[in-house]
């Protein structure tokens, strides 16, 4: 295998894993949450789960990334078979390792294959926002909003000019193609979210006078402890999984190209604190006063929506609002894009490292899986005639939030009790910053996974309840005709998860095929 | 804008802000070494 390439610079490194965490879930789905939680009330639930989740399975996802590319790999089976053959045996470890690769498959695969075209849509609004093409107000801004979706020219056009940003991007490497534009994308992304958040604040009261930004800061700060249920406990667990982009293989692959005493402790605390600015600060402070200042409490609802609908409807009505529209929408492009290129990017390592493929082609032979991968969701709404998505929904429901709690768990117990006390050495091993045992031994290998594992119960248990886990699951059971897509994504699920078991099982075997013979639980070193 | 929410957000801000300004220092000011 040829030499694997290694970050620039800290800074690059840093911006370019701000990148990967920083996404659409910081400024579309965050303000959802907490105003849909309780406001103030949902931030308490947020920081426990930051703190008790969040940090400890960066800090594993870190560390286990470094480990796994000292050896050559930037895929997390190997990665995750490397450290639980040091407390179990190599037949075992490779069965962990295998679900483990299969689920971080399954989400760069098909996660990316829904959410390269919702920044295929941010750059789609970027373009109407600029030409004013939401702007005559004859048409509601929802009809724009699913005549976009139901249009072939507008969705492909932009879907597949955003992949092919992310296949020019990784096809040159990681400090030329990925680095680069970190670099560029991260600091306009900030200074954006910057300039909208003075906008937001600037507005005034323009419908009603009893609906200010303020008044919408106010909602969003005020805790109202009756909405404090498990769900909105739940909601907060999910979104710091999928706000921090873990559970998904990705930040493991990013820090596989970190030197081999390069810090981690650091870097990945740097992470999350940048992340956290780009949530709490940022996403927190553009969409709700602007939707509170234009559309009052009952406008928070919009959910998806806000982004694509409410916030239109709100342009088209705000002085400057073209450029504000251009800039919120060109904000979202940037989040999404720097998040879809590690997924883009671990596939590619995944064809580098099984296959022996150079980077150019296996970038290329990616892009055609995302073509083939994002079909079926930009065909939906143009072939139903409807903004169901029940296809993108089934995905999303099992792939982007339950099946990145199961792979959090994974991790932390092999990091935590498989891997066990050499976790800690690796980890501060070359660190500017170290963690302490205390916190190795009661976070990371107690309460972490005990965290996740109630979250990860009580999910189940409310997927049962609210029809998930039924033949036809709840959201479909009016609409017979979105019966076959949810048939369809299930099938796909299945078939993406087992291929990906048994291409991480099959990497394993060749390369560590003698140790698995001898099947011996690995001597501490 | 009631005082709870202003002083929650605030002390929440300032923590947050804090925190990415320290941290970010901390890795320019180590650097490439």
């Amino acid at each position: 295998m040829s030499k694997r390439e290694n970050w620039g610079s800290k800074l690059g490194l840093i911006l370019a894993m701000a990148g990967n965490a920083v996404g659409l879930g910081n400024f579309w789905r965050f303000p959802y949450q907490a105003a849909k939680n309780g406001g103030g009330a949902f931030m308490l639930p947020y920081f426990a789960a930051l703190l008790i989740i969040g940090i400890p399975v960066m800090l594993v996802e870190w560390s286990q990334g470094r480990y796994g590319g000292k050896y050559g790999h930037g895929t997390i089976g190997p990665m995750v078979y490397l450290q639980a053959r040091e407390g179990t045996r190599p037949r075992n470890a490779i069965i962990i390792g295998s679900i483990a690769g299969a689920i971080a498959f399954g989400v760069t695969v098909l996660v990316n294959s829904y959410y390269n075209h919702v920044i295929g849509w941010t750059l789609g609004y970027s373009y109407l926002s600029l030409t004013g093409g939401y702007m005559d107000t004859a048409k509601s801004t929802g009809e724009v909003f699913v005549n976009y979706i139901q249009s072939p020219t507008l969705v492909m056009t932009f879907w597949i000019l955003a992949l092919a940003g992310l296949a020019i991007a990784v096809m040159r490497g990681i400090q030329k193609g990925i680095e680069a534009w970190a670099k560029l994308m991260m600091p306009v992304l900030y200074v954006f979210g910057v300039i909208l958040i003075i906008r937001a604040l600037t507005l005034g009261a323009p419908v009603n006078p009893d609906w200010t930004p303020l008044k919408g800061l106010n909602f969003l700060w005020s805790p109202d402890w009756s909405a404090l249920t498990w769900t909105s406990v739940l909601g907060a667990a999910g979104q710091i999984f999928f706000t921090l982009s873990l559970g998904m293989g990705i930040i493991q692959n990013y820090a596989s190209y970190l030197k081999p005493d390069e810090d981690v402790v650091l870097s990945a605390v740097t992470t999350v604190s940048l992340n956290e600015f780009a949530e709490i600060v940022l996403g927190g402070t553009i969409v709700i006063p602007i939707t509170y200042a234009f559309l009052g409490p009952e406008g928070l609802a919009g959910g998806v929506g806000l982004s694509f609908i409410s916030l239109p409807n709100i342009f088209r009505n705000m002085a400057g609002g073209q450029i504000f529209g251009t800039l919120w929408f060109l904000l979202l492009f940037f989040a999404g894009f720097t998040s879809a290129i590690a997924m883009y990017n671990y596939l590619t390592a995944l064809l580098e490292e099984s296959l022996g493929m150079e980077r150019k082609k296996a970038s290329l032979f990616i892009f055609a899986l995302y073509i083939i991968a994002g079909l079926p969701v930009g065909l939906e709404a143009i072939i139903t005639k409807t903004d169901t998505l029940a296809y993108f929904t089934e995905v999303d429901n099992w792939i982007g939030n339950y099946f990145l709690i199961v792979l959090g768990l994974i991790e932390v117990l092999v990091a935590g009790w498989l891997f066990g006390d050499h976790f800690l050495n690796e980890t501060n091993r070359g660190g500017h910053w170290k963690i302490p045992a205390w916190f190795f031994n009661v976070v990371i290998r107690i309460i972490a996974p005990l965290a996740i594992s109630i979250i990860l119960i009580f999910s189940t248990k409310t997927y049962w309840e609210v029809g998930y886990l039924k033949w036809i699951p709840s959201f479909v059971e009016s609409t017979p005709q979105l019966v076959p897509w949810v048939v369809a994504a299930r099938v796909v699920l299945i078939g993406v998860l087992g291929f990906g078991f048994f291409q991480s099982y099959v990497s394993i075997k060749e390369k560590y095929s003698q140790e698995l013979r001898e099947n011996k639980v690995l001597e501490r070193r | 804008m009631s005082a709870t929410a202003l002083v929650f957000m605030v002390t929440v801000w300032v923590i947050v802000i804090g925190v990415a300004g320290y941290t970010l220092s901390q890795v320019l000011k180590y650097g490439d070494d």
